[in-house]
């Protein structure tokens, strides 16, 4: 009966330990199942901030030649026009007043175009920093008259050329609907920064969103929500007094 | 003639579930451990079918169980080999296969005759079922989100698992026992309920495995 007891408990002892094996295996899977849900959500952000960042490389480039086409193309057409219109000035005594308004308004032509081209072309945004391509920006806009856009920074901004060529396209979007949707007076953009936040909000007056609240607005706003995450950024946009807001915040 | 409640032992429920398991593993049989698994359980039922032979004309089965034990492990493991990732537990797994075969040959020959219950061969093989199958439940990785417990991998591991924690203690002391006049008959029918036991929770579990097959196969299509 010895052996038998013997057995017992030796055989009790390794069921024991045993048993423990299958605790630890559940333990052991929750642990890996976690660390690959971790992953998998990592590789997923990779993939959409590596589609995003494609997205706008290919718009980036996209802008660039259209740039080079208007600079090229229709701002060489332009300059031989003036140059026409000029030797025609000279050729005719007196010069009518509407030749040199059309001189005049082709000038302003060119100096309009020049102003598109340079802030379509990634080369010449990245000489500048954010606030001296919007400045020039927002004085191009100002200067046709149709609205006023106030502008308020803290002076230069601690971002790497790539994040302040997105906030530029983030502002020239919103720019561009306020423009194109919003029927507005005025514009507000203002940039506050701190150590470790950069915040960007653009108001405008307009008419907010109504009924007919557009799809290709909406593709326009996600444009900017995906360009703001792409700067490990937030945006959004809301109605305030009938009037769109955009803010965008982006940790350095 | 009508079967009554009382004519079904507790090893016809455990032949009928071997039988549903056998069954429903040939559906299955495109997957390399699922075609190890029904090898397994046809070679179980063909072994039951000889013992039940030889037990109706009172001859002694037990030599039987001394072949089923090698093909049974070499079957297993080969099995547990197919859940595992770490080639050299793996090889240690495939190397354990000839060398528990030589083992239990020599303890057949030498130590515990055919005539005899293969206790010390069953104790062997449990042990080393059990010990791989831990490394076995530790290797399942999760590659999508289901739990463990909808991983049929986890449940025909256990299957093997629970079967041997629930013989392995009576194995070891299955042969002292009937040594002993007195506690044969006590002995040989607490062997029969404990082995059925084993059995039935081994092929539940198995069928609950192979039924995760058919639901994995559902949520890929779908």
């Amino acid at each position: 009966m010895e052996e038998v007891y013997s057995t017992v408990i030796i055989i009790s002892f390794i069921l024991i330990v045993l048993s423990i094996g299958i605790v630890f295996a559940i333990v052991n899977y929750k642990i890996k199942q976690e660390s690959y849900r971790k992953e998998k959500k990592i590789m997923l952000e990779e993939f959409d901030r590596q589609l995003m960042k494609s997205q706008i490389e290919v718009q980036e480039m996209t802008f660039g030649e259209l740039g080079k086409d208007l600079h090229d193309n229709v701002g060489q057409l332009l300059s031989s026009t003036k140059m026409l219109l000029g030797i025609t000035q000279r050729t005719i005594i007196p010069v009518p007043e509407t030749l040199n308004l059309a001189e005049q308004t082709l000038g302003n032509a060119i100096s309009e175009l020049r102003s598109l081209t340079k802030s379509l072309d990634k080369e010449w945004l990245e000489q500048f920093d954010l606030i001296t391509n919007l400045n020039t920006e927002i004085t191009r806009i100002n200067a046709a008259g149709m609205l006023t856009i106030q502008f308020h920074h803290p002076g230069k901004l601690p971002l790497d050329h790539q994040k302040q060529i997105i906030l530029f396209r983030i502002v020239q979007e919103a720019l561009q609907n306020a423009i194109k949707h919003a029927e507005c007076r005025t514009i507000a953009i203002d940039i506050k920064s701190n150590e470790q936040v950069i915040s960007l909000n653009i108001n405008d007056d307009g008419k907010g969103f109504d009924d007919n609240f557009n799809g290709m607005y909406i593709m326009e706003m996600l444009t900017t929500l995906f360009r703001a995450k792409l700067t490990q950024g937030l945006a959004d946009f809301w109605v305030a007094a009938n009037a769109i807001k955009a803010r965008t915040k982006i940790v350095i | 003639m009508p079967i009554r409640c009382d004519d079904l032992k507790p090893q016809d429920v455990y032949y009928i579930l071997m039988l549903a398991c056998f069954l429903q593993s040939l559906r299955y049989l495109k997957f390399y451990r699922i075609r190890l698994l029904s090898l397994l359980l046809f070679i179980s039922i063909i072994t039951e079918l000889c013992v039940e032979f030889y037990k109706c004309r009172a001859l002694n089965y037990y030599i039987f169980y001394h072949f089923f034990n090698v093909a049974e492990y070499g079957l297993i493991s080969l099995i547990l080999i197919d859940c595992i990732d770490k080639p050299i537990i793996k090889k240690l797994i495939l190397w354990s296969i000839p060398a528990y075969a030589l083992a239990s040959f020599y303890i057949s020959s030498y130590i515990q005759p055919v005539v005899f219950f293969p206790a010390y061969g069953n104790n062997i093989e449990g042990l080393l079922v059990m010990s791989w199958c831990i490394i076995a439940l530790l290797s399942i990785t999760p590659n999508d989100n289901r739990t463990i417990f909808q991983r049929s991998s986890f449940w025909i591991i256990l299957a093997f698992y629970l079967y041997f924690i629930v013989t392995l203690p009576f194995n070891g002391i299955f042969n002292p026992l009937m040594k002993n006049e007195v506690m044969r008959t006590s002995a040989k029918r607490s062997f029969n309920i404990i082995n059925s036991v084993g059995n039935c929770c081994s092929y539940a579990m198995m069928l609950v495995g192979l039924f995760f097959y058919k639901w994995k196969k559902s949520i890929q299509q779908s």
